[in-house]
């Protein structure tokens, strides 16, 4: 039986579209789990079988029927749970990187693998997910009730589906104008981007940039002064924005941020497939973001504009009317300006605490945990962040070698002092 | 307005099982109040209940329980 891809989950199909057209393998995203021990392979094969019992729609592969795309059940019977073995954490994380650069057509593609990377003092453990079958937050989801086998999960309804189902064809029509109307107000600003070199995508690296429990909540404290409780994502976009201005970047009119929104009612009962995302955009001018307090104000302002007028919402059907377009016309329309410049600055996502939250694999203490993305070029540079225990990590996913290593220590040494606002004008 | 609010905040914002038993004093946040939710529920505030609350005064204190919410729009209330 053929499985219908979801409005957002289509949206990420165009975006694994435009990563492969970047020269990279495609839009495959992980969450990672660093343990405080060694961990027996042997313990995830039986879990591994138990979980494909229990979620079958886990092994599945993509397929197209005219303009539209479907999971299908594979029937080929292959395995979703690997081990390496590293002899130190560069040679793990190097490990980490193969597994998030694997070269694979979006049709072949395993959408849900787990890995275990051992090393002589402890491990990794890590998800890798093909977007289009699930977000973030239901990555956590899938790793919990793959973790814990005797749970049951929720039967929920799709909460994506019971809010677009309540809106009629007119509403849509209506919510669709508005937000092209709003998309266009974005594009008369053209977006500064990284310093990207003239290179060909060579795959996608990683660098992590981590804050202990008293600095994270030095940060989060400021975050809630100066961008407020609902401004949590806006802090960190703020303050790389003013990193990115700092340290010398392809400096244009502003910067232009996307950043998912989660349409997920948190600790809803929801399925554990399928994307339930909108996206919003943070902008701010070159002058606004070199004053730190009228950059947070109109970034605040924005975003309660952006909700007062329904506008998070409204995109949600333009994504709709997206998913009956050819990827490649789908995708120049989203990521490119009329005038074909790239309309975002970065790529950023906050994904909070893990919910459930994972203490121990197989009776292994969790150390930390972080996500990757592959991002497009350009922008060529995205921010993930994490916190787990409190504890904040970023996750700096770039393109080599179009993003330098220099370039990228200076930026994040300069987002910390942004973030701790140590670098008080 | 205590029934409107709850009835908001459980049909749009926060699902869970067994709204009956969710007293005044409950945790919101810890039932999964998030932050987009925070801001449509001060706006349903603005638009539905007709009081104006302060971008400076949304913090936890005030948004936490049901009881809270109320006492902050009491506050405002012209």
């Amino acid at each position: 039986m053929l499985t219908a891809l979801n409005t957002a989950d289509h949206f990420t199909l165009m975006m694994d579209h435009e990563i492969r057209k970047s020269g990279l393998s495609g839009n495959f995203c992980a969450l990672v789990f660093e343990l405080a021990g060694k961990l027996d392979p042997e313990i995830f094969v039986v879990k591994t079988e138990r979980f494909l019992q229990r979620f079958p729609e886990a092994n599945v592969r993509l397929k197209q029927q005219g303009r539209r795309y479907f999971w299908q059940p594979y029937t080929q019977g292959s395995s979703i749970f690997f081990t390496h073995q590293a002899k130190h954490k560069d040679a793990a994380q190097k490990i980490i990187q193969s597994i998030i650069n694997i070269e694979v057509s979006a049709y072949d593609a395993a959408p849900i693998t787990f890995h275990l990377i051992n090393m002589p003092t402890g491990s990794f453990f890590l998800l890798r997910w093909f977007h289009p079958i699930c977000d973030a937050k239901g990555a956590e989801l899938i790793t919990h009730y793959f973790l814990h086998d005797d749970e049951t999960p929720p039967q929920g309804k799709n909460p994506f589906a019971l809010l677009t189902n309540k809106w009629s064809f007119w509403k849509k029509l209506g919510m669709m104008y508005k937000a092209k109307k709003y998309i266009g107000q974005l594009d008369q600003t053209s977006s500064s981007l990284p310093k990207i070199e003239n290179a060909p995508a060579e795959k996608l690296d990683f660098k992590l940039l981590s804050f202990d429990a008293d600095t994270s909540k030095n940060i989060m404290r400021n975050a809630m002064k100066e961008a407020g409780m609902t401004g949590t994502s806006l802090y960190f976009i703020g303050c790389l924005m003013r990193a990115l201005e700092k340290t010398g970047c392809q400096e244009k009119a502003g910067f232009c941020v996307p950043y998912a929104m989660n349409m997920r009612k948190r600790k809803a009962l929801f399925p554990l497939f399928g994307n339930q995302v909108s996206f919003l955009f943070a902008q701010a001018s070159m002058e606004q973001v070199r004053d730190r307090k009228k950059l947070f104000t109109s970034l605040r302002e924005q975003h309660k504009t952006t909700i007062r007028t329904g506008l998070d919402q409204a995109l949600v059907p333009l994504m709709w009317a997206g998913s009956w377009l050819p990827l490649e016309k789908y995708g120049g329309i989203i990521r490119n300006t009329p005038q074909g410049e790239e309309r975002s600055s970065f790529w950023f996502s906050y994904t909070g605490e893990p919910e459930p939250q994972v203490s121990e694999i197989a009776g292994t203490k969790v150390k930390t945990m972080f996500q990757l993305s592959q991002v497009t070029s350009a922008p060529s540079l995205g921010m993930l962040v994490s916190q787990y225990n409190g504890e904040i990590t970023l996750s700096f996913n770039y393109i080599a070698k179009q993003i330098q290593d220099e370039w990228l220590n200076t930026l994040t040494e300069q987002l910390a002092k942004e973030l701790i606002n140590t670098d008080k004008e | 307005m205590h029934q409107a609010l709850k009835n908001f905040i459980f049909e749009e914002l926060v699902q869970i099982d067994d709204t009956a038993s969710f007293t005044e004093n409950d945790d919101l946040l810890e039932a999964g109040l998030d932050s987009m939710g925070i801001m449509r529920l001060v706006l349903f505030i603005e638009e539905e209940l007709g009081v104006s609350l302060p971008d400076e005064e949304i913090e936890p204190d005030n948004i936490q329980t049901l009881k809270s919410i109320v006492s902050w729009i009491e506050r405002h209330r012209s």
